[in-house]
């Protein structure tokens, strides 16, 4: 249970940054 | 000198605020007269279109700011922001722009990776190369690590210090910060932007005026420019990380407090006397120990609720007068129990009677007007009637030390706030007390509880005992069950579980112990088997059977990252460490400095855990004749409620350190086995009923 927890919050923090890096990437790409 | 100092440098902040105010940010106090002007406005429009009266008033809050220029980046239309949006969306869906992203993130991370990773093997190489070689040089500090310690000493330690003064500075004058809080709002413009609000929401009110709306955010983003000057990104992560830990920290104090509300509503269906059971270890006297808390403080909740519904029923009688003469008299000791606080108000009642004098016994209580009786629709009392259970409940309400009477020490850390008129009980387990403050739990003389012959015939404490939280470890231990005593008798000389009515006792508790038909009285106590306390005690018991105990959980939300960082940093840093100190003595700058950061993220974690952790028994109860369904249960055993040194866990502790200081003998002195088969000699020495039995001895 616990390593499912870590699992899922350590997915879920990549996806996360993921998004945002590529919301920011899409603003600069749109402003260009 | 040093307070001179912090004068001087508060001063200092102060006029660097205003510099800024009047030469960077004084865009935002022109902005502020503007705000002025429209909430004047908007609150004159409110009146008057609410009155319905003649007006010529223009609301100007639907306007934008003379002052601060617009932003040409932010969209003047809802329109325009659509089509900004839908723009945004079209390259955000993409193929070629997610194409694109993926192939300049790859870039970036594989760039990142090849710094990177041979910077940390180099690390790695550099530590075991300076560290791989042994020494003995027990707690000599290399050249590294002292001329650190050296500059530590006179740059950061005084630095340090400075700055620490100065934070108690601010924390005793917590008007400074405020201010400085009040200028700093003005500069950046956040003042501006509540008055904004209040303005709007005066002129919305009467106007539902839906297409003004989009010229309130534009307002709102224009009127950010000057905080967005100071606060970049890094500020605002810095921000939001603050307020995220004072959210998850509400969050899980929140989540605390409910979970012992439901122990409260766990305890509050238990009979009055109850019997906890497991094996060793199962937390049997931890679970007995926090339901004892929470009686207690359920004790004095009840107490206070008697006092509030009496005070209804004879709403216009000067209570405070009463409670203050009441304390008088425990301060003089003519009231020390509930039996002398009775006679008290007895007395008083037949004082009333023989001279009906309102001033002296009702504190000029109008009884005439107001009346001297309550009817609660099933019958009536009388005056008196209402004033014994009053005093009887402030009695239980205002007693300082604790209500526990138990035969191991517990630790309580509920404080009375009193500010001279009707005190006040802080009793939540989850904020910071100071432990100087604590009281402890009384000592059960267990004569107190016996109604027929004592231990110490002339025993002063005999017949004191009223009402309270009995607890008792280990029960089975002092009552014993019917097989134990099967040759103790009734009759004997001496007094014993037979001949001294302690059950008797438990079977009329409450009978002493009741206010407004509430009993002031809990018996919690724990045994390894339930089958250890005799069945004429034990059957009027419910029996809570610990099944199991669950790993610790923590209350914090998103807690699992920060748990995960300090577990991997700390088993790093004991490999790194555990390696070292096998192989050296010395002290080097590198384990120094890794250490005070391990240190600091484990203990951070650690103080979480101690604060927020929780874990969670599952308990069956059963009834104590045994012969009932077991309900299952659960209940929430909270870190921050029973580990903060309520109790110590080997409470007859003292006893075995006693036998074992008065031998000279340790474990290191037993004698070994010399080979793995036991030697006849060896098996004798074990002094076995067994093996002495195969020799025939």
């Amino acid at each position: 249970m616990k390593l499912l927890k870590r699992i899922i919050a350590v997915t879920v923090l990549i996806a996360v940054a993921l998004l945002i890096s590529y919301c920011i990437y899409t603003g600069g790409q749109i402003n260009a | 000198m040093r307070r001179k100092i912090y004068i001087a440098l508060t001063a200092g902040v102060f006029v660097m605020l205003a510099v800024l105010g009047v030469f960077v940010f004084n865009v935002s106090y022109i902005r502020l007269f503007e705000s002025g002007r429209d909430l004047g406005t908007s609150i004159a429009y409110y009146f008057v279109k609410l009155f319905d009266l003649p007006y010529d008033i223009t609301p100007t809050v639907t306007k934008y700011s003379g002052i601060i220029p617009d932003s040409p980046k932010i969209p003047s239309t809802p329109t325009e922001a659509g089509i900004s949006a839908r723009a945004y969306f079209d390259v955000f869906f993409s193929s070629d722009n997610f194409r694109s992203w993926g192939i300049d993130t790859a870039h970036f991370l594989s760039t990142a990776a090849l710094i990177i990773l041979p910077c940390i093997l180099l690390i790695i190489l550099l530590i075991r190369f300076m560290y791989g070689r042994c020494n003995t040089k027990h707690n000599r500090d290399t050249l590294p690590l002292r001329a650190f310690k050296a500059v530590s000493r006179t740059v950061y330690q005084p630095t340090h210090n400075a700055v620490g003064g100065y934070v108690h500075f601010l924390q005793r004058h917590r008007w400074i910060t405020r201010l400085w809080l009040i200028v700093a709002a003005l500069n950046l413009n956040l003042i501006t932007i509540i008055i904004e609000f209040f303005a709007y929401y005066f002129y919305f009110a009467v106007s539902i005026d839906l297409s003004s709306v989009f010229v309130q955010i534009r307002k709102l983003f224009i009127d950010l420019t000057p905080f967005w000057k100071v606060f970049n990104v890094w500020g605002i992560i810095i921000v939001a990380l603050w307020l995220f830990n004072r959210w998850r920290r509400n969050t899980a104090l929140h989540t605390l407090r409910h979970y012992e509300a439901r122990n409260c509503g766990f305890i509050n269906e238990l009979p009055i006397v109850t019997i906890t059971c497991g094996s060793m270890g199962k937390k049997k006297t931890t679970l007995i120990t926090d339901m004892t808390l929470s009686q207690e403080k359920m004790f004095r909740q009840r107490a206070l609720e008697i006092l509030q519904q009496s005070d209804v029923k004879i709403p216009y009688f000067p209570w405070i007068m009463f409670e203050k003469e009441l304390q008088r008299c425990m301060e003089y000791r003519t009231v020390y129990n509930l039996a002398t606080v009775k006679r008290w108000v007895r007395l008083k009642r037949d004082r009333f009677l023989s001279h009906g004098d309102v001033h002296l016994q009702l504190y000029g209580y109008d009884a005439d007007k107001y009346g001297y009786d309550y009817d609660n629709g099933l019958y009536v009392s009388e005056l008196f009637d209402v004033l014994e259970n009053y005093a009887s409940a402030y009695f239980i309400y205002v007693i300082t030390s604790s209500l526990i009477v138990s035969n191991y020490a517990i630790r309580t850390s509920n404080v009375m706030a009193d500010s001279g008129n009707l005190p006040l009980w802080l009793t939540d387990f989850f904020m910071p007390r100071d432990v100087n403050n604590s009281r402890h739990s009384h000592i059960l003389d267990f004569d107190v509880l016996r109604l027929g012959r004592k231990v110490v015939e002339n025993n002063p404490n005999i017949g004191s005992f009223e009402f309270g939280v009995v607890t008792i470890s280990e029960i089975g231990k002092e009552r014993g069950n019917n097989l134990e005593l099967r040759e103790v008798k009734r009759n004997n000389d001496e007094t014993n579980q037979k001949n001294d009515l302690f059950n008797s006792w438990l079977k009329m508790c409450r009978h002493s112990a009741t206010v407004d038909n509430y009993p002031f009285i809990k018996v919690f106590t724990d045994e390894q088997r339930p089958e250890s306390w005799g069945a004429d005690a034990r059957d009027l018991c419910d029996i809570i059977r610990i099944v199991e105990s669950s790993e610790q959980n923590i209350a914090l939300p998103l807690y699992t990252l920060q748990d995960m960082f300090s577990e991997w940093l700390f088993n790093r840093f004991i490999a790194t460490y555990t390696d070292f100190r096998y192989r050296r003595g010395d002290n080097t700058l590198f384990i120094y400095l890794y250490k005070k950061f391990v240190a600091w993220v484990w203990n951070r974690n650690v103080r979480n855990y101690n604060r927020y952790g929780y874990s969670v028994l599952s308990i069956e109860k059963e009834r104590g004749t045994m012969d009932g369904k077991a309900d299952k249960k659960k209940y929430y055993l909270m870190n921050g409620k029973i580990y903060s040194k309520r109790f110590s866990t080997d409470c007859f502790s003292d006893y075995f350190n006693d036998l074992a200081s008065r031998t000279s003998v340790g474990l290191d002195d037993y004698l070994e086995y010399q080979t793995e088969r036991a030697s006849v000699r060896e098996l004798q020495a074990q002094n076995s009923y067994f093996i002495n039995s195969l020799y025939g001895r």
